[in-house]
C-alpha cells in the first residue's frame, strides 16, 4: 500500500477488549450506528452487507435534521481481522459518479487486547468536495465552530 | 508529520474550551485587543483568564506583545488556517470514530464478561 503524507490519514490505537468485541462492535450494524458519528449527530445504516461487493450505505443525519446519504461498497473482507471499503463504488461494484476515499481497517491482537488501525486513502479531488461531503460549512465563523466540535470529539 | 499533527492536536485542544473559543473569535471579529478588555466579558478573576490566554499563546492561536502597561493579543491566522486544513478536519473525523469505538467496544467487552 502507498501512503501519501499530503492525502492520507494512519491511525492506531489499542483497544482494551478481544479482537472478536472489536469486530462485533464495527461489523454489526445495530453497534456500528452507536459509535461511528458523535451524538448528537446520528448514523442510519440503510445498508450493511458486509461481503467483498456488498453495498456500505449510511445516512448521517445532523441536529437540524440536514442528511446526507452516502453509498459505498466493501471490497475486502476478513472476519476480525480486516475490513476495506471506498465511496469510489457502491452495491455490487457500479462505479460511483464521485469519489473521495478507500478506507483499510485492520485488528490484530495486542497484549491489552486489540490494535486497531485506520488508514483512509483519498484522490486529489478531495479538497474540492471537501466541505460538500463531511457537511462542513465554509466562513471564519462557523469554521471555527466546526473546530471546536471537533475538538470535544477529540477530548472525549 | 507527526510534529505538525501535534501541533494540530494542541490547536483543537486550545478550541474545546468556550471562553477561549469566545477570546479567538473576538479576536477574529475585532481585531487585536488588550488582555483586559478581552477578559471583560466573562465573569472569571483575571488570573484564570491569564491561563486560558495562556494556552491559547501555547497552542501558537493567539499571540500577545507589551506596550508599556497594556499587553495587546493578537490572533495567528495562519494558524488558525492549518488547523481548518481539510486533512486536519478528516484526521479529526478518524480520530473520533476510533476514540468511539475503542470506547463502545471496551464497553461491550465489560458487559460480556458481567454476563
Amino acid at each position: 500500500m502507498t501512503f501519501d503524507e499530503s492525502l492520507d490519514i494512519r491511525l492506531a490505537r489499542i483497544i482494551k477488549a478481544p479482537r472478536s468485541v472489536v469486530w462485533t462492535a464495527w461489523a454489526e450494524p445495530e453497534h456500528f450506528a452507536r459509535w461511528w458519528t458523535p451524538a448528537p449527530v446520528v448514523t442510519i445504516v440503510d445498508k450493511f452487507d458486509l461481503r467483498p461487493g456488498g453495498a456500505f450505505d449510511t445516512t448521517i443525519k445532523l441536529e437540524d435534521g440536514t442528511e446526507f446519504g452516502g453509498q459505498g461498497c466493501f471490497l475486502d473482507v476478513v472476519a476480525r481481522e480486516r475490513i476495506v471499503f471506498t465511496d469510489a463504488l457502491r452495491e455490487d461494484w457500479r462505479p460511483n459518479k464521485e469519489t473521495f476515499f478507500s478506507a483499510i481497517i485492520t485488528m490484530e491482537d495486542h497484549p491489552d487486547g486489540t490494535l486497531y488501525t485506520a488508514v483512509a486513502l483519498h484522490n486529489g479531488e478531495a479538497d474540492r468536495k471537501k466541505h460538500v461531503d463531511m457537511g462542513f460549512e465554509t466562513g471564519w465563523g462557523t469554521a471555527i465552530d466546526q473546530l471546536a466540535r471537533l475538538a470535544e470529539e477529540l477530548a472525549a | 508529520m507527526e510534529n505538525h499533527l501535534t501541533v494540530l492536536d494542541t490547536v483543537f485542544r486550545a478550541l474545546a474550551d468556550p471562553t477561549r473559543r469566545a477570546v479567538v473569535h473576538q479576536l477574529v471579529d475585532g481585531g487585536p485587543a488588550p488582555v483586559t478588555e478581552l477578559a471583560r466579558p466573562f465573569e472569571i478573576g483575571l488570573p484564570t483568564f491569564m491561563k486560558h490566554l495562556k494556552v491559547l499563546e501555547e497552542s501558537g492561536l493567539v499571540r500577545s506583545e507589551k506596550a508599556g502597561r497594556v499587553r495587546t493579543c493578537h490572533v495567528q491566522a495562519e494558524r488558525l488556517e492549518a488547523a481548518e486544513s481539510w486533512l486536519a478536519q478528516q484526521r479529526s473525523l478518524w480520530r473520533g470514530r476510533t476514540d468511539r469505538l475503542a470506547d463502545y467496544a471496551e464497553k461491550l467487552a465489560a458487559k460480556r464478561e458481567v454476563q
